[in-house]
């Protein structure tokens, strides 16, 4: 089947969701978060919908979710095939309701205790349409570490999938995403929802390495006193697009966002950087920072960002965003060369370095060795 | 000798936290008071509190200046009636140029004092000759006000419009700090130049260097929000010894 | 705390919204082929004009009014709009204007009689659908300088407006344009000859005075070879409950090594604080650098409408053209301004640079957005933007959508901006040295906007800084 003709009728029963996608109808190439990825050819490709199938997961230390469906699972921890979950209701993509839509169950993960947690998705079915959904709550006060890792097995398929997130009073997440594909024809959407409460703490780092087809569609709210930091480190090449788009509400006061986006694009790959931060008038005394920079390796590569912010109120401590696209600073890299280190290596170390930052911040030397073996891979 | 501000039981906070804690301070006519205290001490919210910062809060006493209590006057008020503060940390304000600044508050002063506001020209020439007598670049006062001078060229800038402006009652809040050896001895030169017998001086500063050139008539210990200890010159001497620890936790 | 304080009288008078008391001739309402023959005839046109604009309106009617700026106002309905409103007396001739256009024009500041006028400033005058006079006519003709209504260069220029005209915005650009190319009543046409250096400042005073009518003006300036060109714009309209809506377009090409400076005043009236009454203003400006070195300067400064939607652009197709945009945008009472440019980079070492500074006070809802373009030709190309907001008072809105887009590895973009209140620190500052606060408020608003007020030639600085003054006055609270 494809996308732009689904019969709605087989989903009368979920009468909120179909309204609410009924009304904002499917995404078009002119949808704002959808305009630099290419939507349409995916809506109009022939899929096969596969429903992830419920079966009893084996036990092991880590979560291992294949096709839509828990196959692995520690057995301390408290997971459950939820129906009729609680949906977010000022989401701004449609597709994060199509994809609620087509998840009748949604796979909740219950934090309630202080925990590191790793979760694998196994992507392996081939011109499939495979939904799934997510719902991760963090009791309130714990802190939870997640790491999350995509294996792509699957060509020429298309994965809905996404979190619902729900950060209770004071508790913190760290979420890492690491999403690597180097299958050209593999397309992910991915919308997400996360809620802050009262002073809870969300750490996002994303990582997207490749040539696949990947958007991912955060709307974060944050509550009184709540903090997001977004980092987002784009490696793409050969054909690959890859993007996140955001709206993040400051929606109590004192609540802080902070964001920062860094791309690395070569061959004919593009990157999407969309954040949009607003702060409403109650969010007073609240500051948004977004910071958004692009290497281009060569010409043809394609970067778009879109740094934007919505603000009403008067009372807000500090609204900055800025955005750079360009190439590798040629004194710095003449520089290198100077003291013998050869071009190809000092362009590794340029690039490395204008991603530290992040990485730092992430503290995880796994992953930057992850990148440098595919940068070196790329050359 | 003539009272020209008394602060009576001065208590004031920022945010929650109560800063003054009962100052009782009288400043004479004519008269250079020096303000010491160690770091945190509330010098500079004391300063803060007679120009009218909105940060401060008076929670109790007042301050009688000329005969009558300022503590509820908007702080342009207080300023047209003679009260002139150098900042420790003047703010630069991008795209407003310094002359233009300088002649706005000029003018509005002499408006206050039924006189006829100065044109550019007669402005400039009044300019020029201050700024060669305190040895400052005379592109400064084409720049924007503050923004990007360095730490001693912001000071400067405070005593150019002290001199410009004529107060009648001046507070410098350590405008000795960041001042090279010159620019020190030009603006404590320009102080005493200042100095006559209807004026007052508050120096708030942390150095003998520049009391040695202006030699004040009183000098106030000021620790913990409280005034205490006034005296001479000698105190200084006692200071430099024995630092503040001599006077004790109020 | 200080800003509270401030609580002075919430609305500053518009004081151009007085009404011209002459009678006029207008169209009934309403929008059909045959409204259109209407204008051409009234106009004389030659028929490749009405065919022309046939074709638009054609067009236009099987487009979509744009949704995706951050406006919002009830809908429009086309077919309640005149489209003609023109002064029943009335000529080229400067004796046989009707004095009351005369003495509207000198209570607006912009005195039309050629021996009251300012030194250096020829005006072209449009009055609702037509140009009332255009000044300093002959002195432009002997260096070959056109400076005429759009009108006159079609019947008398066919040639230029054949080749140009729609060449930078196509008639079917987006909803509006394609209106407006069907409709357009008058406007200005400027040719500058190869090499010429125009010597003074050109002029366009546009006023919307008849009720219910629409204001649909066109303009084209071509500078050739190595020219030079200084144009201006002013706009007003009276108070009114009613919405008029102004669909304008204008279009610039810049040849090799010439440059045009574009500058608006727009002071359009801008409704009340409930929202009542005001110009919509949707406006498609667009300039090419054609040739190689070219230059193409935008400067506005958007006081007025009740909503503003308004990208000036450059499209840098030339090596080495220079594309610049400097906004001033305030919004205050109700309005609602979404505004910005497009800077599309195709030649080589191509440069833009944005500075917008949005102001917003009261209710106003202040957007900027741009987008920057750089395409894979577009080799060694530089662009820097600085987009700077400030809020005054907790009612209102501040807002940034820049779309940067780059496939050139050897461009460079670079994008800043920030949103803040009034600095405390920097209003106690200036108090305390006996500036009042208000006056303290409108020398930091001043600062702020001073990098775009410079760049305006200097009869219209003067106009602009007043205008700002006027504007704040009463929005601080
Ligand atoms: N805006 C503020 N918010 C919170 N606390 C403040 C603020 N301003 C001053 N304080 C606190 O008030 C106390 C007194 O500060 P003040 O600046 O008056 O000290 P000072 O005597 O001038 O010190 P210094 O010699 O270092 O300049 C300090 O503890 C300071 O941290
Ligand atoms: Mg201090």
């Amino acid at each position: 089947m494809k996308l732009v003709d689904i019969n709605f009728e087989e989903f009368k029963e979920q009468k909120a969701l179909l309204q609410k996608l009924k009304s904002m109808g499917l995404p078009t190439p002119k949808t704002e978060h959808y305009r630099y990825f290419g939507i349409k050819p995916i809506l109009d490709k022939e899929y096969a919908l596969t429903m992830p199938k419920t079966q009893k997961p084996e036990e092991a230390n880590h979560i291992e979710i294949e096709d839509g469906s828990v196959v692995k699972a520690p057995k301390s921890l408290y997971i459950e095939m939820q129906k009729n979950i609680k949906i977010d209701d000022s989401h701004y993509d449609q597709i994060y309701y199509l994809n609620h839509l087509l998840s009748e169950r949604v796979i909740h993960i219950e934090c309630e205790e202080d925990m590191d947690l790793k979760i694998v998705h196994k992507h392996t079915l081939s011109k499939a349409l495979v939904p799934y959904r997510i719902k991760l709550t963090i009791a309130a006060g714990k802190r939870v570490n997640f790491y999350e890792e995509h294996l792509v097995l699957a060509q020429d398929a298309l994965y809905l999938y996404g979190y619902d997130i729900d950060l209770q009073e004071n508790a913190s997440l760290k979420l890492v995403q690491n999403r690597i594909s180097n299958l050209d024809e593999f397309a992910l959407i991915a919308p997400h929802s996360v809620q802050c409460n009262k002073k809870s703490n969300f750490a996002l780092f994303t990582f997207d390495f490749g040539s696949a087809k990947t958007l991912h569609n955060y709307h974060i709210v944050l509550q009184e006193e709540a903090t997001t930091d977004a980092n987002h480190v784009i490696f793409g090449s050969s054909s690959g697009r890859m993007g996140n788009t955001f709206h993040i509400e400051n929606r109590g006061k004192e609540s802080k966002t902070t964001q920062l986006s860094r791309n690395i694009l070569k061959d004919k790959a593009r990157g999407i950087f969309d954040g949009l931060l607003i702060v409403k008038n109650p969010a007073k005394y609240s500051s948004i920072y977004q910071d958004s920079k692009t290497i281009l390796l060569n010409d043809g590569a394609f970067m778009v960002s879109k740094p934007q912010m919505e603000i009403y109120t008067e009372y807000i401590s500090e609204a900055t965003h800025g955005s750079a696209t360009g190439h590798i600073d040629e004194e710095a890299l003449f520089y290198l060369r100077q003291r013998g280190i050869e071009e190809s290596l000092a362009k590794e170390m340029m690039v490395v370095s204008f991603l530290n930052e992040i990485f730092e911040k992430l503290g995880d030397e796994e992953i930057k060795e992850e990148f440098i073996k595919l940068y070196e891979e790329r050359q | 000798m003539k009272k020209v501000m008394q602060i009576i039981n001065l208590h004031a906070k920022i945010g929650e936290k109560e800063i003054l804690k009962g100052i009782d301070l009288d400043m004479f006519e004519g008269k250079v008071h020096a303000i010491m205290g160690p770091n945190g001490a509330g010098k500079s919210t004391l300063s803060k509190t007679i120009v009218g910062h909105p940060d401060v809060e008076v929670t109790e006493g007042d301050i009688i200046y000329k005969g009558k209590s300022i503590i509820d006057m908007e702080p342009e008020e207080r300023a047209l009636e003679g009260i002139f503060m150098s900042f420790q940390h003047p703010v630069e304000i991008p795209g407003v140029n310094n002359a233009y600044f300088l002649r706005t508050a000029l003018n509005a002063k002499r408006k206050h004092l039924g006189l006829k506001p100065l044109n550019a020209a007669e402005f400039l020439k009044l300019l020029k000759s201050k700024i060669k007598e305190l040895g400052m670049k005379e592109e400064m006062i084409h720049r924007s006000l503050n923004e990007g001078f360095s730490g001693g060229e912001k000071k400067l800038n405070e005593i150019l419009q002290m001199e410009i402006l004529e107060p009648d009652f001046v507070i410098l809040d350590e405008i000795d700090s960041g001042l090279d050896i010159d620019a020190l001895k030009k603006v404590s030169e320009a102080i005493n130049n200042m100095r006559d017998s209807k004026r007052t001086f508050m120096i708030i500063t942390h150095y003998r260097k520049i009391l040695d050139y202006i030699e004040p008539d009183f000098v106030h210990v000021l620790k913990n929000g409280k005034v205490l200890k006034t005296g001479g010159i000698e105190i200084v001497d006692a200071l430099e010894k024995e630092g503040y620890k001599i006077f004790g936790d109020a | 705390m200080g800003m509270e304080k401030v609580d002075k009288i919430i609305n500053s008078d518009y004081e151009l919204g007085f009404e011209i008391d002459i009678e006029e001739e207008t169209a009934p309402p309403g929008l059909t082929e045959d409204t259109i023959k209407f204008i051409s005839a009234k106009k004389n046109e030659p028929d490749w004009m009405l065919e022309l604009r046939l074709k638009a309106f054609h067009a236009w009617q099987k487009m979509e009014e744009p949704k995706w700026a951050k406006v919002t106002y009830p809908p429009i309905d086309y077919q309640a709009i005149s489209y003609w409103a023109a002064p029943k007396k009335g000529s080229k001739s400067l004796d046989e204007v009707d004095p009351e256009i005369l003495k509207a024009y000198e209570k607006l500041g912009i005195p039309l009689e050629e021996q009251k006028a300012l030194a250096g400033v020829a005006v072209d005058a449009v009055l609702d659908s037509v140009s009332v006079k255009t000044t300093f006519v002959e002195e432009l003709n002997k260096l070959g300088i056109i400076f005429c209504s759009i009108s006159e260069a079609i019947r008398d220029y066919p040639d230029l407006v054949k080749k140009y005209m729609f060449s930078v915005v196509p008639m079917t650009d987006n909803f509006f344009a394609a209106l407006n190319s069907a409709v357009f009543s008058d406007g200005t046409f400027v040719y500058i000859p190869k090499g010429v250096k125009c010597p003074m400042e050109l002029s366009t005073y546009f006023r919307i005075n008849a009720q219910n009518t629409g204001q649909f003006e066109r303009t084209l300036i071509i500078a050739d070879e190595g020219s030079y060109v200084s144009y201006n714009e002013g706009c007003s309209a009276p108070s009114r409950d009613e919405n008029q809506l102004h669909a304008a377009v204008v279009e610039l090409i810049a040849h090799k090594d010439a440059h045009i400076n574009y500058s608006t005043i727009q002071n359009w009236y801008p409704g009340d604080i409930e929202g009542n009454g005001g110009i919509y203003n949707f406006v498609t400006k667009r300039g090419l650098c054609e040739g190689e070195n070219s230059k193409i300067t935008w400067t506005q400064v958007e006081t007025g409408s009740v909503i503003t939607w308004k990208y000036p652009s450059c499209i840098l197709k030339g090596d080495n053209s220079v594309g610049e945009f400097y906004s001033v945008a305030i919004t205050r009472l109700a309005q609602q301004a979404d505004t910005g440019t497009k800077m599309i980079h195709i030649g080589k070492n191509t440069k833009s640079l944005i500075i917008s500074k949005g102001i917003s006070a009261q209710k106003g809802q202040n957007s900027y957005r741009g987008l920057v373009k750089i395409h894979e030709s577009a080799k060694g190309a530089k662009n820097f933007s600085e987009c700077d907001s400030l809020l005054i008072g907790d009612n209102c809105g501040a807002h940034t959508f820049p779309y940067l887009e780059s496939k050139c590895a050897s461009a460079q973009v670079e994008h800043e901006a920030t949103t803040s209140k009034i600095s405390e620190e920097q209003l106690f500052y200036l108090r305390q040295r006996g500036i009042s606060e208000e006056d303290a408020v409108s020398m930091i608003v001043h600062g702020f906007c001073k990098d775009v007020l410079n760049k305006l030639p200097m009869e219209f600085a003067v106009e602009a800084k007043a205008l700002l003054d006027l504007t704040l006055e009463g929005s601080v609270g």
